[in-house]
């Protein structure tokens, strides 16, 4: 366990120092991740479906704040829907217009939630998101996750039905809309897992805040117990494909990765280094404030303390 | 010329890191007064139901087109359209009740963080008086 400690006060200590460089990789990385899975899924539009492009956008995106991310990777996604069909493209802009105006304007630090809740899916993860978003966030996270969730079963349907939308040329626009509309919002595996993932980031972060030892573990462990006994019963009542085997199996290394985050990220104060400036009558002043780093190891160094030998 | 005096320099380090971080948007918001940045932001709000509750409507009339066209002329379009403007008051007036709450609570946060912010200023305002007399 002390190792662990060591490990996570090196961690901390090279947050802090290099932090800038380190916040800039991870918007590149998560803009690279993000634009080649909607170019895997859908890819349809041939130009955009490029790694030069992909590579480009994700350095901008690596410069600019966090949010710009979404917005790119929903510009991906309708103009490739928009190559599939231009009612594809029509409902996926309603989708994501009305997340904005309804929700997001709100709550604008959420949309992170968005961007991860369809890889956590693509990913074959998408237990961890509730769970992580009921610690690190508040009960209305449950909608920024059920949103995504939404986003990803929009997408999901649009790719696995691109082959009978094209199919469907025959057929009158008015008739495509109301054929992919129907796909998209009579889908009760979607239903079933944003019930679920809402219930358990409620659940997840009533409980984190109780003031009892081991809150945080026990509130993961109840997360996930109810994720996946909503799942299985809204699997039946609903009659969707949700699978058991998989769930079981994502639930164990949910509690897995979900434990990581409670000891690595969110129980360590990941203070930045602040440069700030600013000046009185007499001087400038530059001023680089560094954050104390508290180390476990420091800590359990046994020198003797003057008032240990009275 | 005066020496540097360490802990003025720790507190305006606090409060220039305060004005560089969450001090940002509580300066922004304490700009206004809470009636005018309360009712601003219901009124943002409402637009965006409005615009929010036409695309809705636009989605079902275009998925119903073909049965709508078929009864127009036996619809009672006074009916019709009482029932439309009941659910676009409703759903616009919920909308504006939350950002109601949303953007009270948030004016009262920001106030509360800059008068922290205040005291500081206050203290710093004291240090450099008692600096000017030495």
């Amino acid at each position: 366990m002390n190792n662990i400690y060591d490990v996570r006060d090196n961690i901390e200590e090279f947050v802090s120092r290099y932090e800038t460089l380190i916040m800039g990789a991870l918007r590149f990385f998560l803009a690279l991740v993000s634009l080649s899975v909607v170019n895997g899924k859908l890819g349809y539009m041939e130009r955009l479906d490029s790694t030069g492009i992909v590579l480009a956008v994700s350095l901008l995106c690596a410069l600019l704040p966090a949010g710009v991310i979404i917005f790119f990777s929903a510009v991906f996604t309708v103009l490739h829907c928009y190559a599939l069909s231009l009612e594809a493209a029509l409902i996926v802009i309603v989708v994501f217009l009305l997340m904005f105006l309804l929700y997001f304007r709100f709550t604008p630090k959420d949309t992170l939630a968005v961007q991860l809740t369809p890889l956590s899916f693509v990913f074959r993860l998408p237990y961890v998101m509730p769970v992580i978003y009921g610690l690190k966030g508040s009960p209305l996270s449950a909608l920024s996750v059920g949103f995504g969730a939404v986003a990803y079963f929009t997408i999901d349907y649009i790719s696995d039905s691109a082959d009978m939308i094209r199919g469907m040329s025959e057929a009158t626009t008015v008739e495509r809309f109301r054929t992919i509309l129907d796909g998209v919002l009579k889908n009760n595996t979607m239903v079933a897992y944003v019930i679920a993932f809402a219930f358990t980031v409620v659940i997840v972060n009533i409980i984190k805040r109780l003031s009892f030892k081991n809150s945080w573990t026990v509130a993961i462990v109840s997360g996930i117990v109810a994720d996946m006994i909503l799942l299985m019963l809204l699997s039946v009542r609903l009659d969707t494909d949700v699978n058991i085997a998989g769930l079981i199996l994502g639930s164990m290394i949910t509690f897995l990765i979900a434990m990581v985050f409670k000891l690595f990220v969110f129980s360590v104060d990941y203070a930045k280094t602040e440069r700030v400036q600013f000046e009185d009558d007499g001087y400038y002043y530059y001023v680089k404030a560094v954050p104390k780093i508290k180390s476990h190891r420091k800590r359990r160094v046994s020198a003797p303390r003057p008032w240990d030998e009275e | 010329m005066s020496r540097v005096d360490g802990d003025k320099v720790k507190l305006m380090t606090r409060m220039a890191s305060f004005e560089e971080n969450e001090g940002r948007e509580a300066i922004r918001i304490c700009n206004y007064f809470r009636s005018d940045y309360v009712t601003l932001n219901v009124v943002k709000a409402i637009v965006s139901a409005t615009i929010s509750f036409a695309l809705i409507l636009g989605l079902y009339i275009y998925y119903n087109i073909d049965n709508m066209m078929q009864d127009i002329y036996t619809m009672d379009l006074l009916e019709t359209g009482r029932k439309l403007i009941t659910s676009y008051v409703i759903f616009a007036g919920v909308f504006g009740i939350i950002a109601y709450v949303v953007y009270s609570f948030r004016y009262d946060w920001a106030k509360k963080h800059l008068n922290d912010y205040n005291y500081a200023l206050r203290e710093l305002s004291n240090m450099q008086e008692i600096e000017s007399h030495e």
